[in-house]
């Protein structure tokens, strides 16, 4: 398949009044891992519902494997595997059943699999979901999804009841789906240090819009926070190019950049007569700072 | 105070559907107030005290129908019980809104139709005690629902029964009166220690079915689980996702069983006193087949909000998803009817009345199916959020459905006609339902519950 | 050939500000001009570790290419990676000092802060070599 699993032109979507989001274009190509980081209402669940089909976009498109996201034809469903934020299990049913109508569901299901997980995760599937704890009832929707091995895997908040231990076995098993080079996957989380270990790219929303699409790596190279040591005081109007952020107070000062290439610290030191500190950035501060 | 003050507001006018009625409800009391006023039209008084009166039942209907549960939901959270006499709050909140809202049809039927206001706070201010209890009950065990709803018929039962004791008359007696409403006051303090008390406070499982929580049964729940067959069909494993394998079945049987026991025991009672309306039994026959049908039509609003989860799991339409969700009411509706039918049978047999015309029966046969699909795609309908439009067809559809029903019990002759409107309109409703549903947006469909919070 | 090393011998953080790969690359650069990695040693496969180290198979991908292409490893069809042999591991003397700039830039920078000049810096930095070497 040539298709992308997810192209999205202009995507906006707006309820009554509200925008929730806008002008979303990205383009995702097979195998890469996307994490998708932002503040509460930022938009990530309502993109992961527009992208699969829930709910039409009110302006723009979403295409998934090149078809149309609100009308998507069966098949291209069978090929997706979604974690929503609410789990939606039965819970009159137990764990075994609800994984085995699953399975009925789709054509293709990986039983080995479930086993394998099952028991790392320590699944209870012989209880009533009713009464199962938030973290198992999470584990158990994982499972759902992974079972038909699909080709496009979207996970909105997977880990969020997880403890540290059952987040990293999460972690390793998207890592033995990453390696296959196939498959691609979508998550959202808050828990940014997970995504520095899994995603290749991120997307960082605000406000309902992407503020930021790239390699992570790219991101970590690009957004800098620059330590400024001047022998004579700074301009007063100083403006650093592509700064999110700036401090001045005399002859020093601080700015987080964007954009920024190794080469510009010697364009920066000659321009300022200045010492140029050059810092790098966890991914939890870059998100910080583009928050600011 | 504020947290009473805030409770009642919230019990009464949350959700922009009760505003819109509210609204509705009194631009037509207002107007009717004032022809009557102005002494237009004397000929046509009555009916305009009608409308009137109808405009009050507007008002009012909405926060009788959502108040219990939004009461449930209020003092659900764990954070109620943090709040200094947070539940106490939220209790006598709930009491002045029926307190008010009984003063207010007082006031209203009162203006309109010159009753005697005293008498029609008291009855109504025991009649809503009576129903915000009885529902609220329910919803955290629903048993209580098996006997609370047929108790709805059990003043006019007894009327019927006991006509020699003139139970009507003792009550609405300024002793009869204050004894309502000492019970009325009553039941309050007692709900209201029970709350207090009350350490279950989560409606666990209320997103499943609709109906109560059957979370709390599930340890008992064999009998709805399937017996583990490894492998399923891919119909069947939609049929269980979609239902949430809850057993509907069961609680028709139930249900029906209980109340048609009920009216059975009732006719037995009644079988030598003189009956100066119709036969009764043809009222509880109607009446069974109606509350029965009922209960599928509602369940297809659950359906609905939970048919999202098999969009992509399921690999289904938007249009398959209604037929299906179609199909699962329909079939329960004929179930519910064919149960009412049994029930019927005993029913009329003990009655010592003559049977009615053919066409009457035919009529009512046909009153549960109609009404219940009613229901059905009313509720498959109203898929777009709160919009002024669908409230008006559900409030237009909630009144022809009384109207059929009062009509039948009644034995009227404007029957037939209502119910022949009835089926067209459903037909209409399921005209839109459909096309409503082949866009529908599952954003929008949000929980039950969801309008109702704390903050 | 050479033993492989144990899968533990890097040290990835992946919530630093230096991405992965480019931990990855550093390490080993400076691992085999130490000569703790010596040429015909097999670096552990891609997917090892990507498992290993809990961190996206792409990254550590990526730093293997682009110290394949600066001749620093080799690839065996079939076989892990190994160090490759023959030319001096270690690079240039502009390519070795361009490996510390960034360390540099930031001792320039504390000691500009601390008032300190380039002589006694240079002393200081000569005498501690000294005492390294032993």
């Amino acid at each position: 398949m040539t298709e992308s699993p997810i192209s999205t032109h202009a995507l906006g979507k707006t309820i009554g009044r509200k925008t929730i989001l806008r002008n979303v274009s990205v383009e995702v190509s097979a195998g890469m891992v996307v994490g998708i980081i932002g503040k509460n209402g930022a938009g990530k669940t309502t993109l992961m519902d527009v992208l699969l089909g829930f709910s039409p976009a009110s302006t723009g498109n979403a295409r998934v494997f090149g078809h149309d996201s609100f009308t998507l034809p069966a098949a291209i469903k069978g090929r997706i595997g979604f974690v929503p934020q609410q789990d939606e299990l039965v819970n009159l049913l137990t764990g075994r059943q609800q994984l085995s109508l699953t399975a009925a569901l789709h054509g293709r299901w990986n039983q080995e699999l479930i086993e394998r997980l099952r028991s790392a995760w320590e699944v209870p599937l012989d209880q009533i979901i009713g009464r199962l704890s938030g973290g198992e009832r999470q584990k158990l929707s994982i499972l759902m999804a992974l079972g038909h091995e699909p080709d496009l895997l979207l996970l909105d908040e997977p880990v969020a009841s997880l403890d540290p231990i059952a987040r990293r076995q999460f972690l390793q098993e998207m890592i033995q789906i990453a390696a296959g080079q196939s498959r691609t996957v979508l998550f959202s989380t808050h828990i940014v240090s997970d995504l520095e270990r899994i995603a290749d790219q991120i997307w960082i929303m605000r406000d309902g819009a992407i503020a930021w699409a790239g390699a992570l790596d790219q991101l970590k190279e690009s957004v800098v926070r620059l330590t400024i040591a001047a022998r004579e005081p700074l301009p007063e109007g100083l403006k650093l190019p592509g700064a999110i952020s700036q401090r001045v107070a005399g002859s020093k000062a601080s700015a987080v950049v964007t954009d920024w290439r190794d080469a510009d610290a010697t364009r920066l030191r000659r321009e300022l007569d200045a010492d140029i500190g050059v810092e790098s950035l966890s991914l939890e501060d870059i998100f910080v700072e583009f928050h600011a | 105070m504020k947290g009473i003050a805030g409770t009642i507001l919230r019990l009464l006018y949350v959700s922009r559907m009760q505003r819109w009625l509210a609204g509705f409800g009194l631009a037509v009391m207002l107007s009717a107030l004032g022809a009557l006023t102005l002494g237009w039209h004397q000929a046509t008084h009555s009916l305009i005290a009608l409308a009137g009166a109808v405009g009050v039942v507007i008002v009012v209907i909405a926060p009788i129908v959502a108040g219990p549960i939004l009461f449930a939901s209020l003092a659900a959270p764990r954070t109620t019980a943090l709040i200094p006499h947070g539940r106490m709050k939220l209790v006598l909140g709930a009491a002045c809104t029926q307190l008010l809202l009984a003063m207010f049809i007082a006031a209203g039927l009162g203006a309109m139709k010159d009753a005697p206001v005293h008498t029609v706070f008291a009855i109504a201010f025991g009649a809503l005690t009576f129903f915000f209890l009885g529902f609220s009950l329910s919803m955290y065990y629903w048993p209580a629902l098996l006997v609370w709803l047929p108790l709805l018929w059990l003043p006019r039962m007894l009327a019927f029964a006991f006509p020699q004791l003139h139970l009507g008359a003792r009550l609405v007696s300024p002793r009869g009166l204050l004894a309502l409403l000492a019970a009325s006051v009553l039941a309050w303090v007692v709900y209201g220690i029970h709350i207090m008390k009350s350490r279950r406070g989560t409606l666990r499982g209320w997103n499943t079915v609709g109906l109560g929580s059957i979370a709390a049964n599930s340890s008992r729940s064999g009998a709805s689980i399937p017996p583990t067959p490894r492998t399923y069909t891919a119909r069947d494993a939609l049929r269980i996702l979609l239902t949430g394998n809850a057993n509907i079945r069961r609680v028709i049987v139930r249900f029906v069983l209980f109340l048609g026991a009920v009216f059975i025991g009732l006719t037995l009672i009644t079988a030598d006193a003189p009956q100066p309306g119709g036969n009764p039994a043809f009222v509880f026959a109607s009446t069974l087949g109606f509350m029965a049908a009922l209960i599928p039509g509602v369940w297809s609003g659950v359906l609905g909000r939970r048919a999202r989860r098999l969009w992509l799991t399921a690999g289904a339409g938007r249009a398959e998803l209604f037929a299906a969700i179609e199909g699962q009411c329909w079939r329960l509706i004929f179930f519910a009817f064919g149960m009412a039918l049994l029930m019927d049978v005993p029913l009329v047999a003990v009655s010592n009345h003559s049977a009615p015309a053919l066409n009457t029966l035919v009529a009512m046969a046909t009153l549960p199916l109609s009404c219940g699909s009613a229901v059905l795609y009313a509720g498959l309908l109203y898929v777009r959020g709160n919009r002024f439009v669908d409230i008006l067809i559900i409030g237009a559809n909630t009144l022809l459905l009384m109207a059929v029903e009062l009509s039948a019990a009644v034995n009227s002759h404007a029957f037939p006609a209502l119910l022949g409107s009835q089926i067209i309109l459903v037909a209409l409703l399921r005209q839109v339902a459909r096309g409503r549903w082949n866009h529908i947006d599952w954003l929008m469909l949000r929980p039950p519950l969801a309008a109702a919070r704390m903050t | 050939m050479g033993n492989p090393p144990t899968l533990r011998i890097f040290t990835l953080q992946p919530s630093s500000g230096v991405p992965i790969y480019r931990q990855l690359i550093q390490q080993v650069r400076r691992m085999v001009a130490s000569g703790q990695l010596t040429a015909g040693m097999e670096l552990p496969s891609v997917r090892d570790i990507a498992t290993e180290y809990t961190v996206n198979p792409t990254t550590i991908s990526k730093a293997y290419s682009l110290l394949e292409s600066e001749g620093l490893l080799q690839r065996n069809r079939g076989k892990p990676m190994t160090i490759s042999a023959g030319r001096h591991a270690s690079g240039s003397l502009t390519q070795r000092l361009k490996q510390i700039e960034s360390q540099a830039d930031a001792l320039v920078l504390a000691a500009r802060q601390l008032e300190l000049d380039a002589a006694d810096l240079c002393q200081f930095i000569t005498r501690k070599m000294e005492r390294n070497r032993d």
